[in-house]
């Protein structure tokens, strides 16, 4: 019910994704598995808010991960994702939160409209907000930066394989 | 030997007497049983071999190698999370290791008042000793307490409450911590280091990779199944047949159900899926003053049992145990995010944790959509949630017991944070209401309930379906309620149970 909501919010909002897929640079390094360049520029933009406080590298590295996490997922959690980070993008008009792109919005605005989200009376937001948090949060904790900030002594090493 | 089947490029077409769907522990144990009766047996098995070498200890990777959806599983409504496992030894191989009975209140429940006649304590006392036998469970003493643990302990101790040592089904364990991501010490006795190997060598064939998605039934008896085989990235690449005189359902509670569900099998009570339990938990943390590094150490070798009775009807369903997750679980569960997050995040090493498991009466319900996709629906009723209450709140009191410094709460919207148990009140002021706590389920059951009364249950208590001869089920779906203890002992012993009809009909 609420992941296939999702999808159709976002195809809701029209042409509006399809026509505003331009002006996003693609990421250096190695290509995007599964998103497009505006997808991983939306990700990283909510991985920058939610990362506060832990090293700024990690919303990058969590963006990255995230894209290969999207990409081995079954099809249709695949375009659920997608369709999430359109409607993040292009909702902040929607939610009260400036005319603005989520993704040129300020760290302190789109933190904001990010807690709109977190907060929101719509089970569907909640639920994106859940999700963008998942993604990003895996993405970031599996990074021993993110282990130092914690002080997660990370693994032992591997009896059968010894240390990575 | 276990066959890989993502190296199998033209398919599979075998013939047996037998085919188990799923590897967990209630068809490890089924194939087992079956093999050393001299049943013909192919076990198919939709997620991957993996084995001691292959668990790495990193927490995204074997979430994504061990849990169902690459451990994104949750009810259709998001609310609670529900971990379980995929791939050869089924939950088995992540599980924690705790063996707990299903109390004779249950049992007796089932027998007496629900038409499971052949579930009675009695009638599975020798099957219970057997399985534990087989899987050397044996109580743990106060040299598997880590840090964690003992100082949950503590605080049960200082409270006067019920409380005692768990029993675990490990041997040689190392008290790496580890146990939630598979052991790369082997040191858990389960499906896939005990039963799958003895299996194999009785001549049982399985296969990994291997999904089923058809039941094949001719006129109103189980004729074998279908599928498709997965490449490694989890994508269908070639079709699987198997022709059985009879097969064995062990795909899960949800995995059972869905197949179920999705083959259009016959569904006289109307019960198929629908009578879905599942345990749902939350969680407590408290900070204390020295290091806790709650993950290192032998998980769940406590637990309290003074909220927990078994009679129907019961006030007090909630089963208290120490739980801790690494960094990833505990940074998605940990509400809200930026600084406030991080800075609750700096005080992990110090922390413990406890969770609330709900011996849940609200049955929920697993179904398929129009695209094939399996969605759980669950929500707790105002009964269960007050039995939640009840279970952070006593939680609450037993780390503030132990001494903590602060105890928190992990509601979204403000967390609770208390210092003093004359705060405890908050707890119960707050509640437990839908959305607000993030909730953890990894005890599906329910939903293929077993009863002789085919008005009440999709199976007899032989395990068979009243409606498809030779058809049978052996895994959690069979419970007819909740059982309020972890279950993996109880889905071992039940399908052993059910392994003596499935060789009759077979
Ligand atoms: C994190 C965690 C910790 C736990 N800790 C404990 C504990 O300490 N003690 C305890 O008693 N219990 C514990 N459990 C629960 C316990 O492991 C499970 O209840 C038990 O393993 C369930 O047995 P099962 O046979 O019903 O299903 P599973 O063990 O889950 O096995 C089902 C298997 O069937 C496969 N399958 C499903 N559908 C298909 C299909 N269509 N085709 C082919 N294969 C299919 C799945 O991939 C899976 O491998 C824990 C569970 C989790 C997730």
């Amino acid at each position: 019910m609420a992941r296939a909501g999702v999808a159709g919010v976002a195809l809701g909002l029209g042409g509006l994704t399809l026509h505003q897929s331009s002006g996003y640079a693609a990421p250096a390094g190695d290509a995007l598995r599964a998103l497009s360049p505006k997808e991983f520029a939306v990700l990283l933009a909510a991985g920058e808010v939610i990362l506060q406080g832990l090293d700024p590298e990690l919303a990058h590295e969590a963006a990255r991960w995230g894209d290969g996490y999207v990409a081995r997922q079954s099809s249709w959690l695949r375009r659920e994702v997608k369709a999430l980070l359109h409607l993040f993008e292009h909702a902040p008009p929607l939610l009260g939160a400036g005319w603005s792109r989520a993704t040129r919005l300020g760290l302190e605005a789109r933190s904001a409209y990010l807690e709109r989200w977190r907060a929101s009376e719509r089970a569907l937001l909640r639920q994106g907000y859940g999700g963008l948090k998942s993604i990003v949060f895996m993405g970031a904790y599996r990074d021993p930066r993110a282990w130092a900030h914690c002080s997660y002594g990370g693994p032992p090493e591997h009896p059968l394989r010894g240390p990575r | 030997m276990i066959v890989a089947g993502r190296t199998l490029r033209g398919g599979l077409d075998l013939r047996a007497d037998v085919v188990v769907v799923g590897t967990g522990a209630g068809g490890a144990m089924m194939l087992r049983e079956l093999a050393a009766r001299g049943v013909d047996v192919v076990g198919l098995e939709m997620g991957a071999h993996s084995t001691a070498v292959d668990f790495s200890m990193r927490e995204a990777d074997m979430l994504e190698l061990l849990m169902q959806e690459r451990g994104a599983r949750a009810t259709a409504d998001q609310q609670v999370r529900i971990v379980q496992g995929r791939g050869v030894g089924g939950s088995t191989v992540h599980n924690l290791c705790l063996c707990k009975r299903t109390p004779d209140e249950v049992l007796r429940h089932w027998a007496r008042d629900l038409g499971a006649a052949r579930l009675s304590p009695e009638s599975l006392a020798p099957d219970y000793a057997a399985t534990e036998a087989e899987l050397s469970v044996q109580k743990v003493d106060a040299g598997y307490l880590n840090e964690n643990n003992r100082l949950f302990k503590v605080g049960c101790d200082v409270l006067g409450y019920a409380s005692d040592y768990t029993s675990h089904n490990r041997v040689g364990c190392m008290k790496s911590g580890y146990c939630i991501m598979g052991c790369p010490f082997d040191g858990k006795q389960n499906a896939l280091k005990v039963l799958l190997p003895k299996a194999v060598a009785g001549g049982a064939r399985v296969y990994a990779d291997a999904r089923v998605e058809r039941v094949l039934t001719r006129r109103g008896r189980a004729v074998g199944v279908s599928g498709s085989l997965l490449d490694e990235a989890g994508r269908p690449f070639a079709p699987l047949r198997v022709r059985a005189g009879a097969v064995c359902l062990g795909g899960s509670a949800v995995g059972s159900a869905a197949l179920a569900i999705q083959s259009g099998l016959p569904d006289p009570s109307g019960r198929t899926g629908r009578n879905l339990f599942v345990h749902p938990a939350g969680a407590v943390a408290g900070v204390f003053d020295q290091p806790v590094d709650g993950w290192r150490g032998v998980p769940q070798t406590y637990e309290c049992t003074e909220f927990l009775e078994f009679h129907p009807g019961s006030e007090k369903r909630v089963w208290l145990v120490p739980v801790f997750a690494h960094p990833i679980a505990t940074a998605v569960m940990t509400p809200g995010f930026g600084e406030r997050h991080a800075a609750v995040m700096a005080k992990y090493r110090h922390m413990a944790a406890l969770t609330a498991v709900v011996h849940d009466e609200s049955p929920g319900r697993v179904r398929v959509t129009k695209a094939g996709r399996i969605q759980i629906d669950y929500a707790l009723s105002p009964a269960d949630q007050a039995q939640l209450t009840l279970g952070l709140r006593e939680g609450a009191r037993i780390l503030l017991a132990a001494g903590a410094r602060e105890v928190v709460v992990n509601y979204e919207n403000d967390p609770l944070t208390l210092t003093d148990p004359g705060q405890l009140g908050q707890v119960d002021a707050r509640g437990a209401p839908p959305y607000e706590l993030p909730l953890t389920a990894v005890h599906p059951m329910g939903t293929l309930p077993m009863s002789d009364d085919p008005r009440r249950g999709v199976v007899d208590s032989r395990g068979e379906h009243h409606a498809v001869k030779g058809l049978f089920v052996c895994d959690g779906s069979v419970f007819p309620t909740s059982i309020g203890v972890p279950p993996q002992i109880s889905i071992y012993t039940v399908s052993r149970h059910v392994a003596r009809f499935v060789a009759e009909a077979g």
